[in-house]
C-alpha cells in the first residue's frame, strides 16, 4: 500500500483553509462544503482497504497475428466484484516492436464501477514488421481522494507477430523434385502417407497433420506421427538473409514465396541463420499454426550488416543438399545444389 | 488540423518505436449521447443551482418554471454538441450568433433586468452595511419580474456556455466552483439564505464532477470518430491516455454526489436555517473582508486601486490618485437660504495656491531655484486679508449650513462672506427645519454673505490688498508652475488646433483683465471641443504628473482635473489663479428636492436685488457628495479673486456608462449601431413600489415578451439539432455512394447489419448483441410467428424471406470477401427498406 503524502497534504490545506474560512465567516455555503471534505475521507479509505485485493485482471490478443498497417487489438479485461467504485485506476504497460527499442511505460485510465466488468480494446498501431510485445506490468488501485493506492503487479507480456505485406510472385520456377540416393520423392503421394512405416515417434511441432497417428493418438491421450519408411527429401529451402536494412523486404519477399509454394503444394523448408551462434534452424511451413511459428522463429533472429553471410554459411556448412532459394530485400536467387 | 498534427505524431511515433497506442476505448458501449446527457443534467444543476439560488435569496421575482426550463433544455443542448467536435464548433457559433442578435433585441429588457437584479442586491448590501443608497442603476422598464427574467434567460444561457466547457470538456471541479461559487456567496455572505434545493443542487455537481475529474478518464475532448489523444498527451507529457468512461462509472460517481449532497443537506439544514450572519465582523479577517467589499460596493472595482480613498466629497486638493469617484449620494450639508437668482451658488471650503506633486497646498510656498524657501503665508493669514476685502454689492443674505457629513474641519461659504461672517445663533438655526429630523444634528452655522446677482462685479480701492506681503502672493505663487510641468504646458499649446491661446499675450489687450477672461474663455472652450467628463478617468500614472497627463494624455476627467490644468494653464499665460473646492448647489436641485420653509420669514434672509422678484422663498436643501465639486478663481485687478467654472457640461455623467460594471449590456452595445427599438424616454423609472413577491403566475409567464427570446433562441438549438442530424445523414449517404460506386460494399453491408442489429436488439427480436447473421434472420422469424396476425402490418413470409436474403448477403460480403453483384446490393438495399418497417 503505497502512501500519496502529497494528495494529502493539499487535502489538508484545503481542508484548514475552508475550515478557517467557515470560523471568521461562519458562511453556511462554506460549511456544506467543507461537510463532504469530512465525510469523504471515512468513507472511502475504510472500504478502499477492505475492496481492493478483488479485482481481477486478465489481458490477452484477439487476433493470433496481425498484417502490417493493421492495429494490434489487445484486450485488457479487468473486474471490480466489490461494491466499491475504483473511480481512478491506472493501468501501465510496455509497449515493444522486436525490431525496435523498448518504448517507456505507459499508463492508462480504467474505470471500475463496483459489480463491473470494465473490457477495454487498446490497438497498437504498428509501422513495421516485427513481433510486437504488450507487456501489461502493474495495475494501480487509487481510492476515492488519491491518499492511498495498491499496486497489483502482474507482468503478463502478450506477443503478437506482424506479418508484412505480400506481393504477387509468379517467376518462381517449380523446383525439380530432388531424387537422392537415401531418400525417396513422396510426390507421388501428397498426403505424405505411406504404407511402410519407419517408426513412431511423438509428436512434434511442424509436423504434418495427415501423418498423425489417430488411434493410437487417442488411446494413449497423447499424439503420435508415423514416420515413414521412405520419407520424402526437402526438395526447396528458403534462406533469407537478415540484412537489417533489409530486413522487411526480405521477410515480405519470404511470405511470398511461402504463399506461393503452398499453394502449388510444394514441399519446403526455410532456413534460418542464427549469425550469432552459426546455427540454422529448419522451420516448415504448411499451415497458419506452423506460419506463425515460423514467424517467431524469424522475428527473435539477430539482424546484421553483411548481405551473404546466411548464403556463405550455408555454403561452407554443408548443409542439405536442396534447391535454395537464397532471399535478399525484394530480390531472391534459385541455388540448384 | 487536429488530426493532421495527430498523425503526425503517430508518423514519427511509429517510426522511431515501431509501435504506438491507437484510440482505446471501453468494450462496453460508449453511450456517448447519455455521457453528454449526464453532463447536461450536471450542467443544469450548476447553473440554476447558482442563479435560482441568488435570485431566491435575495427574493428578486422572476419566473421559475420559463427559467428553469431553458436553462434544462440548454444545458442538454450545449452537452449534447459535445458529440462530434463539428456539432460543437459550428452549435456554439450559431448560439453566440443568435445570443448576440436577441441580446441587442431585448437589450433593453434584459438590461434592466441586469440593473434590477444589481440594484437589489446593492440594496441589501447597502442594508447589510448601513451604506444607505449607493447606487442606482436606470431601469428602463419598471416590471421587473419580466426583465429580471429576460435578463436570466442571457445570463443563465452564458453561464451554461462556460459551464459546459468546465464540465463537459475539462471536467474540472476548481473552474466550476470558480464560475458558480461567487453567485450564492454574494447572498450568502449577507446573511441571504436559498433554499437548500438549491446548495444541494450545487453540491451535487460539484462532488460528481470532482469524482469524475479525479478518475482522469471522465474528461470528454471533443472528437471525432477517429481522434486520437496523440496531441493531448504529446502537448501534457504525461502517458495517460485518457478515454472516454462508462456511463455507468459516471452514473456511479453522480450517485455518490447526490447521496454525500443529500447527507450533507440534512445534517446542515437545522443549522443552515436558522443560523445568522453576524451583521458586525468578530474578527480581523471578517471586518478587513467587510471593508474591501464596501470599498467595492463605494468606489467600483478600480477602487482598490485608489492611491487613497475617496468616497465623494472634498478632496483637499489631492489629485489623480482616484481613478473613479463613486459618490454615496449621502446628505453632506444641509444648506437654509432664499435663492436670489438662477445660478449655481457655491460653497467654498478650499482654496490650493501652491501646487507640487499633483497637490494643490492652502498655505502659499515659494522656493527659490535652489528650493530654498522665499515665501511663505498661511491660508488663514490670505483669508483674513481678503475678508476685509470682499466684492459687496450691497445684497445681503443669510445662510444656515448643518454640516452631517462633509469634512468638519472647513467650513462652507458661499461667495461673498462678510467679515467675521459665522456665527452660530441658535434663536435662527432651530427655527430651520432640516431634513434630518430623525437624526443627530451635525455641526450647525450660520453665514451672512453678499452675493453678486448680476455679475456686477464693482470696482474696489484695492489699497488694502497692496500689502507687500499679499502682492507677493498673486504675483509669485499665483502664477507658480512646477519646473517639470512648464514643458507640458507648452507641448498642449503647441498641440491645440486653435492657436490662439498659445499667441495671446497680454500687450495685446488694453485691459489686464480682459485678458485675464479671454484666457479662462479660451480654456473652456478647448475643454468644451477636446476633452470629455467622466468620474471615472482612470488613476494618474505614478511617475506622471496629474495635469500633465490629462492635457496631453487621457484628455478626460472630472472637475479636479479641469479645474487644476485650467489654474496651470492660466498661470502659464500669466494669469494668477488658484484651485477651488466647496460643493455647488444648482437651481436643479433647489428645484427638485428643496423644502419650502414656510415658516420662515424671507427679511430676515434676504435684502437686495434678485432675479426672482415675489417668488423668494426660504429652502432647505440636501447637498449630497455629488454635488462636491472643483472650480478656479482668477484674479482680476480691482476685483480681487473671481469664481470661474471651467468644468464642461458632463453629457453621460447621469449614469457613467462607460466604466459602471452593473451596465454590463450597455457598455457591450454602447458603440453597435443596432436598431433597437428604444423605449419611450418619458418612462423611465426606478421605482422601487413597483417591487413585488410575485411567486410563479402562468399567465403572467405567457407574456410574450418573456417568450419570444425564448422561442427564438430554442428554435436556434432545435436548428442546431436537426442540421446536425441532417449533416450526420448527408455524410453517411455520401459516404455509403462513394463505397457503392468503387464496388467496396463491406462498409455499406457492415453498417446497415449493425443498424438493423441494434433496432432488432432493442425490439428483443434477437438476445444477443452480437448475433450473426443467421441468428438475426432466424430470431426475426420466431418474432413474426410469435405476433397476433392482426398487428402484424405487412406480408410476414416476404418479411422472413428477406430476413434470409438479408443475412444470405451480410454473410457473403462480410465474410467470404468475395465482391456481390451490382444487382444484389440493389436487393440488399431494398430489404434493408423492409426490414427498417419490422
Amino acid at each position: 500500500m503505497k502512501r500519496h503524502y502529497f494528495t494529502m497534504a493539499l487535502y489538508s490545506i484545503i481542508l484548514i483553509a475552508l475550515s478557517l474560512a467557515v470560523y471568521f465567516y461562519q458562511q453556511p455555503f462554506l460549511l456544506a462544503l467543507l461537510l463532504p471534505l469530512y465525510i469523504f475521507p471515512m468513507i472511502s479509505v475504510p472500504l478502499f482497504i477492505k475492496n481492493y485485493g478483488q479485482i481481477k485482471v486478465q489481458v490477452y490478443s484477439d487476433s493470433a497475428y496481425v498484417e502490417k498497417g493493421h492495429a494490434v487489438p489487445i484486450r485488457l479485461v479487468a473486474t471490480n466484484p466489490s461494491i466499491y467504485p475504483f473511480f481512478r485506476t491506472e493501468a501501465a504497460f510496455t509497449l515493444r516492436n522486436q525490431y525496435f527499442k523498448e518504448t517507456k511505460l505507459r499508463k492508462i485510465a480504467i474505470a471500475l464501477s463496483p459489480k463491473h466488468t470494465e473490457k477495454m480494446l487498446i490497438p497498437i498501431e504498428n509501422g513495421s514488421i516485427g513481433m510486437i510485445t504488450f507487456g501489461l506490468k502493474y495495475i494501480e488501485l487509487y481510492d476515492m481522494l488519491g491518499f492511498f493506492s495498491y499496486k497489483m503487479e502482474i507482468d503478463r507480456d502478450v506477443n503478437v507477430p506482424v506479418l508484412p505485406v505480400t506481393r504477387e510472385i509468379t517467376e518462381l520456377v517449380p523446383a525439380p523434385s530432388y531424387e537422392g540416393e537415401e531418400e525417396c520423392v513422396e510426390n507421388s503421394n501428397k498426403g505424405m502417407v505411406s504404407s511402410d512405416i519407419k517408426e513412431i515417434r511423438e509428436y512434434h511441432e511442424g509436423d504434418r497433420l495427415q501423418r498423425i497417428h489417430w488411434k493410437l493418438s487417442s488411446k494413449l491421450d497423447q499424439l503420435f506421427v508415423k514416420e515413414p519408411e521412405n520419407t520424402a527429401v526437402l526438395s526447396i529451402v528458403l534462406l533469407p538473409e537478415f540484412t537489417k536494412s533489409k530486413i522487411e523486404d526480405t521477410i515480405s519477399t519470404l511470405l511470398s514465396i511461402v504463399n506461393l509454394l503452398n499453394k502449388q503444394e510444394n514441399r519446403f523448408e526455410v532456413c534460418v541463420f542464427n549469425s550469432q551462434t552459426f546455427d540454422f534452424e529448419y522451420v516448415m511451413s504448411t499451415d497458419e499454426e506452423s506460419l506463425l511459428n515460423l514467424f517467431v522463429v524469424l522475428y527473435y533472429k539477430p539482424l546484421y550488416e553483411g548481405e551473404s553471410k546466411a548464403i556463405d554459411a550455408y555454403t561452407m556448412s554443408g548443409q542439405k543438399k536442396a534447391s535454395v532459394i537464397h532471399i535478399l530485400g525484394d530480390k531472391f536467387e534459385i541455388f540448384e545444389d | 488540423m487536429i488530426k493532421w498534427l495527430e498523425s503526425k505524431f503517430l508518423k514519427r511515433t511509429l517510426d522511431s518505436e515501431g509501435v504506438a497506442v491507437g484510440n482505446i476505448h471501453s468494450e462496453t458501449p460508449h453511450r456517448r449521447l447519455l455521457i453528454c446527457l449526464l453532463r447536461g443534467i450536471l450542467t443544469f444543476l450548476a447553473a440554476y443551482g447558482t442563479i435560482g439560488g441568488l435570485m431566491e435569496a435575495m427574493e428578486i421575482p422572476y419566473n421559475r418554471l420559463l427559467v428553469a426550463g431553458y436553462l434544462l433544455f440548454f444545458s442538454l443542448l450545449c452537452t449534447v454538441l459535445y458529440m462530434r467536435k463539428i456539432a460543437f464548433y459550428i452549435g456554439y457559433i450559431i448560439i453566440l450568433i443568435v445570443y448576440t442578435i436577441e441580446l441587442a433585441k431585448y437589450y433593453y429588457y434584459a438590461n434592466s433586468g441586469f440593473q434590477a437584479i444589481t440594484n437589489i442586491i446593492y440594496e441589501k448590501y447597502s442594508d447589510f452595511f448601513n451604506l444607505l443608497s449607493i447606487r442606482q442603476a436606470q431601469e428602463f422598464y419598471a416590471d421587473r419580474y419580466v426583465t429580471v427574467t429576460v435578463a436570466l434567460l442571457f445570463i443563465g444561457l452564458f453561464l451554461i456556455l462556460l459551464l459546459n466547457v468546465t464540465i463537459s470538456g475539462y471536467m474540472n471541479v476548481f473552474e466550476t466552483v470558480l464560475i458558480t461559487f461567487p453567485f450564492l456567496e454574494l447572498a450568502l455572505y449577507i446573511g441571504k439564505k436559498p433554499p437548500i434545493i438549491f446548495i444541494g443542487m450545487v453540491l451535487i455537481t460539484y462532488i460528481s464532477v470532482g469524482l469524475m475529474q479525479f478518475t482522469k478518464y471522465s474528461r470528454m475532448p471533443i472528437k471525432g470518430k477517429n481522434t486520437k489523444e496523440y496531441s493531448r498527451v504529446f502537448k501534457k507529457r504525461e502517458n495517460v491516455y485518457a478515454y472516454q468512461g462508462s456511463f455507468s462509472g459516471n452514473v456511479i460517481a453522480v450517485c455518490v454526489a447526490v447521496i454525500i449532497s443529500a447527507v450533507v443537506c440534512f445534517v446542515s439544514l437545522p443549522a443552515y436555517s436558522t443560523a445568522e450572519v453576524n451583521k458586525f465582523a468578530t474578527n480581523p479577517v471578517r471586518s478587513e473582508t467587510d471593508s474591501l467589499i464596501t470599498r467595492y460596493i463605494q468606489t467600483g472595482f478600480l477602487g482598490f486601486f485608489n492611491k487613497y480613498q475617496s468616497k465623494g466629497g472634498l478632496s483637499s486638493g489631492r489629485l489623480g490618485g482616484v481613478s473613479s469617484v463613486r459618490p454615496d449620494f449621502q446628505t453632506d450639508l444641509y444648506v437654509t437660504f432664499a435663492p436670489y437668482s438662477a445660478q449655481t451658488v457655491y460653497l467654498k471650503a478650499f482654496e490650493g495656491s501652491y501646487y507640487a506633486i499633483n497637490t494643490f497646498y492652502e498655505d502659499a510656498i515659494k522656493k527659490d531655484e535652489t528650493g530654498a524657501l522665499e515665501y511663505f503665508i498661511t491660508h488663514t493669514q490670505i483669508d483674513a486679508i481678503e475678508n476685509k476685502n470682499i466684492v459687496d454689492v450691497g445684497n445681503r443674505a443669510t445662510m444656515v449650513v448643518e454640516n452631517v457629513d462633509a469634512d468638519f474641519t472647513r467650513n462652507y461659504l458661499p461667495y461673498y462672506p462678510i467679515e467675521d461672517s459665522i456665527k452660530t445663533d441658535d434663536k435662527l438655526i432651530d427655527k430651520v427645519n432640516f431634513y434630518n429630523d430623525n437624526t443627530a444634528p451635525g455641526q450647525e452655522y450660520i453665514v451672512t454673505f453678499s452675493p453678486v446677482v448680476y455679475n456686477d462685479y464693482p470696482v474696489r480701492d484695492d489699497k488694502n490688498l497692496h500689502y507687500d506681503q499679499y502682492k507677493k502672493y498673486i504675483e509669485t505663487v499665483c502664477l507658480q508652475i512646477p519646473d517639470e510641468l512648464q514643458e507640458g504646458i507648452t507641448k498642449h499649446f503647441d498641440e491645440m488646433e486653435d492657436k490662439s491661446l498659445r499667441d495671446a499675450k497680454e500687450s495685446d489687450y488694453s485691459d489686464v483683465n480682459e485678458y485675464r477672461q479671454q484666457m479662462v474663455n479660451l480654456i473652456y472652450q478647448d475643454y468644451f471641443t477636446n476633452f470629455e467628463y467622466t468620474m471615472s478617468p482612470g488613476s494618474t500614472p505614478y511617475s506622471s504628473d496629474v495635469v500633465d497627463y490629462f492635457i496631453n494624455e487621457s484628455r478626460r476627467g472630472y472637475c479636479a482635473h479641469f479645474a487644476s490644468s485650467a489654474v496651470m494653464m492660466l498661470r502659464a499665460k500669466g494669469v494668477p489663479a488658484r484651485y477651488v473646492e466647496g460643493y455647488c448647489v444648482p437651481i436643479g436641485i433647489i428645484e427638485e428636492s428643496g423644502k419650502i420653509q414656510p415658516n420662515l420669514d424671507i427679511k430676515d434672509w434676504y435684502e437686495g436685488e434678485n432675479t426672482l422678484g415675489t417668488d423668494m422663498q426660504v429652502v432647505t436643501v440636501a447637498v449630497n457628495d455629488s454635488y462636491a465639486h472643483a472650480w478656479i478663481e482668477v484674479y482680476l485687478e480691482g476685483y480681487g479673486f473671481v469664481p470661474f467654472e471651467v468644468t464642461p457640461p458632463d453629457f453621460l455623467e447621469e449614469n457613467d456608462e462607460t466604466l459602471n460594471i452593473a451596465n454590463l449590456f450597455n457598455s457591450i452595445f454602447a458603440n453597435m449601431n443596432l436598431n433597437i427599438e428604444t423605449p419611450d424616454p418619458a418612462t423611465p423609472t426606478n421605482n422601487r413600489n413597483t417591487f413585488k413577491k410575485i411567486n410563479f403566475n402562468l399567465i403572467k409567464s405567457m407574456d410574450l415578451t418573456l417568450f419570444a427570446p425564448v422561442i427564438s433562441v430554442v428554435a436556434a438549438g432545435l436548428i442546431v439539432i436537426v442540421g446536425f442530424a441532417l449533416y450526420c445523414r448527408i455524410k453517411q449517404a455520401i459516404i455509403d455512394n462513394l463505397n457503392m460506386k468503387s464496388g467496396n460494399y463491406k462498409p455499406f453491408v457492415y453498417s446497415r447489419y449493425v443498424k438493423i442489429l441494434n433496432k432488432f436488439s432493442q425490439k428483443k427480436i434477437v438476445a444477443n448483441k452480437n448475433a450473426l447473421p443467421k441468428e438475426l434472420a432466424e430470431g426475426l422469424e420466431k418474432y413474426i410467428y410469435s405476433l397476433p396476425v392482426d398487428k402484424i402490418k405487412y406480408d410476414s413470409c416476404e418479411m422472413i424471406k428477406a430476413g434470409y436474403e438479408f443475412a444470405r448477403i451480410t454473410d457473403f460480403v462480410l465474410y467470404s470477401g468475395e465482391v456481390p453483384s451490382a444487382e444484389e446490393m440493389e436487393t440488399y438495399r431494398e430489404i434493408v427498406k423492409r426490414l427498417g418497417k419490422v
